[in-house]
């Protein structure tokens, strides 16, 4: 017996050593959540961090059967936050483990990468609109891992090179806010700045020059720091032509100010200016207390428009000659955001401004016209300034424009969760309600939208011209629409940790035709690594 | 049933009516149950279920037809299974593993009347099957293949006495130690359990991946016997 117990045990130890594979890969062990995905221009990708995988999905149709592919690539170690570019064909992913940025480029069959080394750590990534720069700085938020955290430097990743490159910069003030203004031309130089919000103050920073006083140049909002805070809200760039000369303007507002700071950026007259800009500073009058402010292009030329925060009226300002005057939104609460559009002149072929001003206090909508709009001196054109949509339902929480220009539609969200939405036909001036749950999301493609409600297992299809929408019914809830490449694919992601997705053909979004995948972030799940590498 | 599942059904019957032929030759015949592990070393199913062997029971039929001294044959039945999670409880992993093998023992030697080492070798079918279950949906794959089996161990005899009532018969125990080879498992397009009847949306296509089911296979167990005394 002995003999037998013996063997028993040996057998049990050779099985265990032989068996022994090492330690279990840690992402195993985690739950399955891969947090919010981000759009890209072949369909989402989410960030591992269970594995450092990014994991791409993208919807296909194959002889009219939907499909859905999942590409894993590998990320950097200990890879914390992901940015796609504003095209959708770069992803930005910061790596805490190596001190890393890795650039991904996605093509349709693969994803390619490149690695950036960094000289410390970042938790925000700041996307350029144009796609030429990516710089990275601090939130502020507090790290438990981070022993030091500088809130004023910042990376400047230059992506113009096929070769990406990175410098980095130590800025005056705290980076709080970046905003990058769009490429333009001074004195034929191509000049590319991004403005560094900050309390009281605005930092340029010049991402053309690498080295020198030029990098970075301070502009005080006000005459002293122990003034009351003003905070910069939204900055608006105007490159126009002034006393025969080329200028380039930054209009800042601030949230406790009567006036908008104006900066001229000019190139430096002087020979004996070292610097490369000249700047300058000025008050702009712009109503009681602006708030949301933006430039449009009118007959009389470009003008500056700004809701005002604390009344019911909008000023229009000549940013040339310092004219300005105040009307009546005709709301009856201050208006919190402006959408421009443009509108077909009736008999001639030239388009027409138009700003639609809401407040989520009010059921009223202002629609201004900025051509009839005369300031100083200027000969006034007939019509309405500022005219009126009532929405019946109720007051908008958000509205959205269809991007097509000639289109002249839009689609009101409302809050109630009975107040469903309202089309808006911006043309002709009316609304059209539709009642039932409130939309979470809508998609515009071509003359037709499709909007995601929050708590229903539905899509519904509107018809932007007819105004009528139709719902489609999904196998579960839905908590966001991609469009797939191509266009001719709809891919709702659901709920559930596994991954579920239904993929929909655009032409005709019934069940017969479309395909719903469910454990989709567990395919090929056994393929994969499954110890550590010793 | 599956033209796959009738075939294995069809080769049993087979197995059975000439190793039934052969028992009418027979000079002993065996029944053995036995407790069985294999140890798969991960190779993909530790990550997803946190088990590395799969364990289970196994029935051989043995007959000893007397052609060599000391070579059994068996025919037998075995099934293996592995339950577990992973990623923190979010996904609940089952696997079986069905065998039917068709081996032969050699026992060379009985020492002092009852230890008998013995060398074990079988060959046949495997059906493994796997369901992967998640909170919001279920999804079973199943996959046949070949197995085949060599190994070494040992058994105790204790038989009745001669001149008893009792003649012929004998029970025992047996261990054995081996290796374990199955064709790779491909669960290339699982199936959703969880589909309601009256549901209109098809379900994509869905692959786990591949699994390694080799490995070190032990089993322990008791066994009965019965000599045709002359």
């Amino acid at each position: 017996m002995t003999k037998f117990v013996q063997r028993g045990a040996l057998g049990l130890i050779i099985a265990a050593l032989l068996g022994c594979g090492g330690e279990v890969l840690d992402g195993y062990n985690q739950p399955l959540d891969l947090g919010e995905p981000g759009a890209v221009s072949e369909g989402m990708v989410y960030l591992d961090q269970n594995f450092d995988e990014l994991v791409m999905v993208r919807p296909g149709l194959e002889e009219d059967v939907p499909t859905l592919d999942v590409i894993r690539v590998e990320a950097g170690d200990g890879a914390a936050r992901m940015v796609a570019s504003a095209d959708g064909r770069e992803l930005y992913v910061l790596n805490d483990g190596e001190r890393s940025l890795s650039i991904f480029e996605i093509e349709s069959q693969e994803i390619g990468r490149v690695d950036l080394e960094l000289d410390t750590t970042y938790d925000v990534i700041n996307v350029d609109p144009h796609g030429e720069f990516v710089i990275l700085s601090n939130s502020g938020n507090r790290r438990d891992d981070a022993i030091v955290q500088n809130l004023n430097e910042v990376a400047i990743v230059d992506l113009r090179d096929p070769d990406p490159s990175v410098r980095f910069l130590s800025l005056v003030t705290r980076a709080q806010n970046l905003e990058f203004l769009p490429p333009f031309t001074l004195d034929g130089q191509e000049e590319r700045l991004v403005v560094a919000l900050a309390d009281s103050q605005v930092t340029l920073v010049d991402l053309n020059a690498e080295a020198g006083a030029d990098q970075q140049r301070r502009i005080p909002l006000t005459i002293s720091q122990a003034d009351q805070v003003r905070r910069p809200q939204q900055v608006v760039f105007e490159q126009y032509q002034s006393e025969g000369s080329e200028r380039v303007s930054l209009f800042v507002v601030t949230d406790n100010d009567s006036d908008i700071t104006e900066i001229t950026i000019q190139p430096a007259i002087r020979e004996a200016q070292t610097l490369k800009f000249d700047l300058s500073v000025n008050q702009l009058a712009a109503g009681n207390r602006p708030g949301r402010i933006a430039m449009v292009e009118t007959r009389q030329g470009r003008r500056l428009l700004a809701l005002d925060s604390s009344a019911a009226t909008f000023t229009m300002v000549d940013v040339v000659s310092g004219e300005s005057a105040t009307f009546d939104l005709r709301i009856g609460s201050p208006a919190t955001n402006l959408i421009i559009y443009e509108v077909p002149v009736p008999g001639e072929e030239i388009l027409e401004p138009r700003i639609l001003a809401y407040s989520p206090q009010s059921s009223l909508v202002a629609i201004i016209r900025p051509d009839a709009i005369a300031l100083g001196t200027e000969t006034p054109t007939t019509g309405q300034a500022v005219q009126n949509i009532r929405l019946t339902t109720s007051t908008p929480s958000r509205v959205v424009l269809d991007p097509r220009p000639e289109s002249g539609r839009a689609i009101v969200f409302h809050a109630g969760s009975n107040d469903g939405f309202t089309i808006l036909n911006l043309e002709s001036l009316t609304e059209a309600p539709i009642q039932g749950f409130p939309l979470r999301d809508v998609l515009f493609d071509g003359g037709q939208a499709f909007g995601l409600f929050a708590n229903a297992s539905y899509l519904v299809r509107i018809n932007l011209n007819e105004a009528y929408a139709r719902e489609i019914e999904l196998p579960a809830r839905p908590q966001s629409l991609h469009l797939g490449p191509d266009g001719e694919t709809l891919l709702v992601r659901h709920e559930g940790a596994s991954g579920r997705f239904t993929v929909m053909p655009v032409t005709e979004p019934t069940a017969e035709k479309s395909r719903v995948f469910e454990q989709v972030f567990l395919r090929n799940v056994l393929d994969r690594p499954v110890y550590e590498e010793q | 049933m599956r033209s796959i599942e009738r075939a294995i059904v069809l080769v049993a019957v087979v197995i059975a009516m000439t190793g039934s032929s052969l028992a009418a030759s027979a000079q002993e015949i065996s029944l053995e149950a036995l407790l069985g592990v294999t140890h798969h070393g991960g190779e993909g199913l530790e990550g997803v279920s946190g088990s590395r062997s799969a364990s289970g029971t196994r029935l051989l039929i043995g007959v000893d037809p007397g052609l060599v001294e000391g070579v059994g044959f068996h025919l037998g039945w075995e099934l293996e299974n592995a339950v577990g999670s992973g990623f923190a409880g979010e996904l609940d992993t089952s696997y079986q593993n069905h065998r039917v093998m068709v081996g032969a023992d050699y026992r060379p030697v009985e020492l002092g009347g009852f230890f008998r080492p013995l060398v074990r070798v079988s060959a046949g079918f495997g059906r493994q099957e796997l369901e992967f279950e998640t909170s919001e949906a279920t999804y079973r794959g199943v996959n046949h293949g070949a197995a085949a089996y060599g190994g070494a161990g040992a058994e105790v005899v204790f038989r009745a006495k001669e001149d008893g009532a009792l003649a012929g018969l004998a029970v025992g125990a047996t261990t054995v130690v081996g290796y374990l080879w199955q064709s790779r498992a491909e669960f290339t397009s699982m199936e959703s359990t969880t589909v309601p009847e009256e549901d209109l949306w098809q379900r994509g296509s869905y692959e786990a991946g591949a699994l390694g089911a080799s490995g070190i296979s032990w089993s322990l167990g008791l066994n009965i016997r019965y000599r045709f005394l002359p």
